[in-house]
């Protein structure tokens, strides 16, 4: 969660490649530098948060084609694409296919510095997302199908009294499978427990999915 | 003068006995002379029937009966072989024949031509025909004489003039014998229709008949032209009718041995005179006659054919009986001439040997003096320049050639140097050299830049030959030379004109490099900025430590230095200067290329490798043009592996086996355009969408020029290979 943000730069060429590490470095972020897409595949995981700068054009796979890569293998790091002159239309079918960013060379330093920062609390933020739906899910886990029912007709707004009907129990034993499923889902209000149920996408009927 | 005497004397001396000879000759002729008032025979060859020729001839013999009233003139009609036995027995006393037979009779039996049919055809008279050599219109197979190989055919019989033989000369010409080639030959005999019809019925293939049968069958309304093919068809001025065959003589209406020649003589006098349309002409479907032809093409074809007269064989008793009396006659002649030589000769010989040597002395002094004036015509004519100095160099001789091409009489340069032509456009090395060479003995040759009497300069091809007297001192020198003024200029204008050309082709191969270039040159300058702006911030926030930052500043001046290498290249490429020719490094060349190249491989992303054979001898050769051809041949490989993955340029140079430095470019692309090869170096000729076509045609003018080859070839495993070659330069290895 808290884990230092990593800069991945992939470039063939030597020159920008090490003077973009040195660019980054100097504002502070940790740069991991690879010479081919090939080359980072390799050795990349996406345990930190982070964002690859890929140069468009490349020997070998190309920018492009890392980019399927990464996203064949579940991998949503945000992308900035540096494109050279005349790459528009590259840099086009990279936003199409998801890059975040895509920045022409030669290209002011506090705007690629500022894109970084972005795409850096961009993945953080995706990963706390996950994270806390993965938390919420743990805790509808606990939950008997009783309790999921009578908690997922609570978030549907429905009175105890008409849920006592619908699922032709004594409004008693609605109130307290409503009290030991909002124990369980650690709410300590109706409204935190629609936060829950739609951060952790909830959805009445069906079992917990799994993200 | 003597032998201007001695001939007269032999020649009246042969005179005298050809005379002799001549006198003698008439009595081997044997004459004979004839009673009048008798019955007169003539043997007709009735090749259409006997009914036919009766009526055709009798007219005729009735017109000879009114012009020699003394003489009843008969017609009877032979088959070939009748007739010759009515010749053979003295049955008949003239002969109406066609031309072949004639020919045979003649040789056989002496019979002589008087006169030659007029003979009527389609309204008009001929006095020649041939044949024609037909096959059914529908014989697709059948077009040539030649396609008559293994067919029927038929004609009249094997001694048939018309029907056969004229024929069988054109089939033999063409290669097909009668006789052994064909699957079936039929004769048929008289009359000639019937081969007419039998071909157009298809019993046969083919088949031959005299010219104009064709014409009048297809007038008499019994056969249709177009249901025929003419083989071999021949067209002949002023005749007709279709025919295959060469043209022969018509009949002629020949005398016997026997006939008397006063009646010879007559009827050759009534039948030339008788009118076109007397009435036995229009019965025997005639036009008169004329003067007889010349059977020789007919006896042309006997020869060939090896039949009729020539199909004896020779032997020395058929030769000495033919022969004899020439026989004794040659050696009479030459006994004559021997002893009339042998005494000349005799006669001669003092005065000959007293004359001899005077004559020989004489000769051998006219033929110096011609010697001499040709010599000295040869010189004073000579389109070429020359000049004859004595050892110290004084001009003694100028021709007009010389005088024409300097402005400089020959008053004005006796006494004077060879130094008045002297330009100062050559080093003084080249007279120093000059100089010592020819005082040497041996003989200098190169070409010279001089200078007019007007101030104008000229091109001189000169050699300067040193002579010698009999004590091998050299005593004069001779210098002669072209004005290869006009040469020099074409030359140096041609080279103008494919250096502008090359140099546009180089100018169009940066604009297409225009990308390539942009982001090449943005890689350094994006990597300055990136250290610049890195170093500012650290600088800022306090963090800098000295030899970060001192990296960094080397890392700037290193890019920046990169991006003037690749203006500097770039530059240098597109400079528009004068050849130069000198001694080049071939790897140098080809690094600077291939750098320029890689602008376009890295944008096609197409690797590419350089091979380079290192201590390789030097070229001469001018570097740009050289390093124009490496971008030009490795673009083109690029070109052919754009879209492909894993495409890969190699760049190799070594020595060859013949010891030139070679440049070889292979690529991994799809190989040769298909038939492309031939073309590949043209002009214009291209296969990609974009482009002039122009490269490789340039390339190869630019390794033509520089004494080299280019060529292209396909790869093994695909791809493509370009080569060329260069002469290594004569001379100092490259520092």
């Amino acid at each position: 969660m808290t884990a230092e943000a990593h800069i991945y730069i992939v470039d063939d060429d030597s020159a920008v490649r090490e003077s973009l590490r040195w660019l980054l470095e100097s504002a502070g972020h940790a740069v991991e530098a690879f010479d081919s897409a090939r080359d980072f595949l390799r050795s990349y995981s996406d345990d930190s948060p982070g964002c690859l700068l890929l140069d468009v054009r490349m020997p070998g796979m190309s920018g492009l084609e890392l980019q399927e890569t990464l996203k064949d293998r579940g991998v949503d790091t945000p992308i900035i694409i540096i494109t050279g002159h005349g790459d528009v239309p590259m840099a086009v079918q990279a936003m199409k296919a998801g890059a975040v960013e895509f920045i022409e060379k030669p290209f002011n330093d506090q705007v690629l510095l500022d894109r970084i920062q972005q795409c850096v609390e961009l993945d953080r933020r995706r990963r706390q997302d996950t994270a806390a739906r993965s938390d919420i899910t743990d805790r509808s886990a606990r939950l008997t199908p009783r309790e999921r029912e009578v908690l997922d007709a609570v978030v549907a707004g429905k009175p105890n009294k008409i849920i006592a009907d619908e699922l032709n129990i004594s409004i008693k034993t609605v109130e307290i499978h409503r009290a030991r499923g909002m124990t369980k889902m650690e709410a300590g209000s109706l409204a935190e427990l629609v936060t829950l149920w739609i951060q952790g996408g909830l959805k009445s009927g069906e079992p917990p999915v799994s993200p | 003068m003597t032998t201007a005497r001695r001939w007269p004397r032999t020649t009246g001396l042969i005179a005298g006995v050809l005379w002799l000879l001549t006198a003698w000759m008439p009595a081997l002729a044997a004459p004979a002379d004839a009673t009048s008032d008798r019955d007169v025979i003539i043997g007709v060859l009735a090749f259409r029937g006997e009914e036919n020729a009766l009526s055709r001839w009798t007219p005729t013999a009735a017109y000879l009966s009114t012009r020699i009233p003394e003489c009843r003139f008969e017609v009877r009609p032979y088959t070939l072989r009748g007739l010759r036995n009515a010749v053979a027995s003295g049955e008949v006393d003239f002969v109406l024949t066609n031309p072949g037979d004639y020919v045979e009779l003649e040789a056989a039996y002496g019979i002589t031509r008087l006169v030659t049919l007029r003979n009527l055809r389609a309204g008009h008279p001929y006095t020649v025909f041939g044949a024609v050599i037909i096959t059914r219109a529908d014989r697709r197979d059948i077009r040539t004489l030649s396609d008559l190989q293994g067919k029927s055919f038929m004609a009249v019989s094997r001694s048939a003039f018309g029907g056969f033989q004229l024929a069988w000369r054109e089939m033999k010409e063409a290669g097909v014998d009668p006789f052994s080639d064909l699957s079936r030959l039929v004769f048929a005999g008289f009359p000639q229709d019937d081969i007419v019809f039998a071909v157009r019925d298809g019993q046969v293939d083919a088949g031959t008949v005299r010219t104009d049968i064709l014409e009048r069958l297809a007038k008499e309304g019994k056969i249709r032209l177009s249901d025929f093919r003419v083989l071999n068809a021949q067209t002949t001025l002023g005749f007709p009718f279709r025919h295959s065959t060469r043209l022969y003589p018509e009949w002629p209406f020949a005398r016997t041995e026997h006939t008397p020649d006063r009646l010879a003589q007559r009827v050759a006098v009534a039948l030339l005179t008788m009118p076109e349309d007397h009435p036995a002409a229009v019965a025997g479907r005639y036009a008169g006659w004329t003067v007889p032809l010349d059977y020789h093409r007919v006896h042309e074809l006997f020869q060939e054919l090896g039949i009729g007269p020539y199909h004896h064989e020779l032997t020395l008793a058929l030769l000495w009986s033919t022969y004899w009396h020439w026989l004794v006659v040659g050696t009479l002649l030459m006994l004559t001439m021997a002893a009339v030589t042998a005494h000349v000769l005799k006669l001669n010989r003092k005065l000959d040997q007293t004359n001899r040597s005077l004559e020989e002395e004489f000769r051998e002094r006219r033929r110096a003096e011609a010697q001499m004036r040709k010599l000295s015509t040869a010189l004073e004519q000579s389109a070429d320049l020359v000049m004859i100095t004595d050892r110290q160099g004084v001009i003694e001789y100028v021709n007009p050639a010389f005088e024409l091409t300097t402005g400089y009489s020959r008053v004005e340069c006796i006494g004077q140097k060879p130094s008045i032509l002297k330009s100062g456009q050559l080093p003084e090395e080249t007279y120093r050299h000059m100089w010592s060479t020819i005082l040497d003995g041996g003989v200098f040759t190169d070409v010279f830049i001089n200078r007019r009497k007007d101030g104008s300069l000229y091109y001189e091809e000169k050699s300067v030959t040193p002579l010698k007297n009999e004590q091998q001192e050299v005593t004069y020198f001779v210098s002669t030379g072209k004005d290869i003024t006009d040469r020099v200029r074409t030359e140096e204008r041609a080279r103008e004109h494919e250096a502008q050309i090359a140099h546009a082709s180089r100018v169009s191969t940066a604009g297409e490099l225009a990308t390539a270039l942009a982001h090449e040159l943005n890689q350094p300058l994006a990597a300055i900025v990136n250290y610049a702006k890195g170093g500012i911030r650290r600088l800022r926030s306090g963090a800098s430590q000295p030899d970060q930052l001192q990296s960094a500043l080397d890392a700037i001046a290193q890019q920046g230095e990169r991006s003037g290498e690749i203006i500097r290249r770039l530059r240098r490429f597109l400079s528009k200067r004068d050849l130069k020719y000198v001694t080049t490094d071939i790897n140098r060349v080809v690094r600077e290329a291939v750098q320029l190249a890689s602008l376009d491989a890295r944008q096609k992303r197409v690797r590419l490798e350089t091979h380079l054979a290192p201590g390789l001898p030097p070229v001469t050769g001018d570097s740009i043009q050289l390093e124009q051809v490496v971008v030009n041949l490795v673009r083109n490989s690029i070109d052919a592996l754009t879209g492909k993955t894993d495409g890969l340029v190699t760049v190799t140079t070594r020595l060859s086996a013949s010891g030139e430095v070679e440049v070889c470019v292979d690529d991994t692309g799809p190989g040769l355009p298909p038939g492309g090869v031939d073309h590949l170096f043209d002009a214009f000729f291209t296969t990609k969408a974009e482009g002039m076509g122009m490269g490789l045609s340039i390339s190869r003018s630019i390794i033509t020029a520089h004494g080299g080859r280019l060529t292209a070839s396909a790869r093994q495993n695909g791809g493509a290979h370009f080569s060329f070659t260069l002469p290594t330069a004569p001379g100092e290895k490259i520092a």
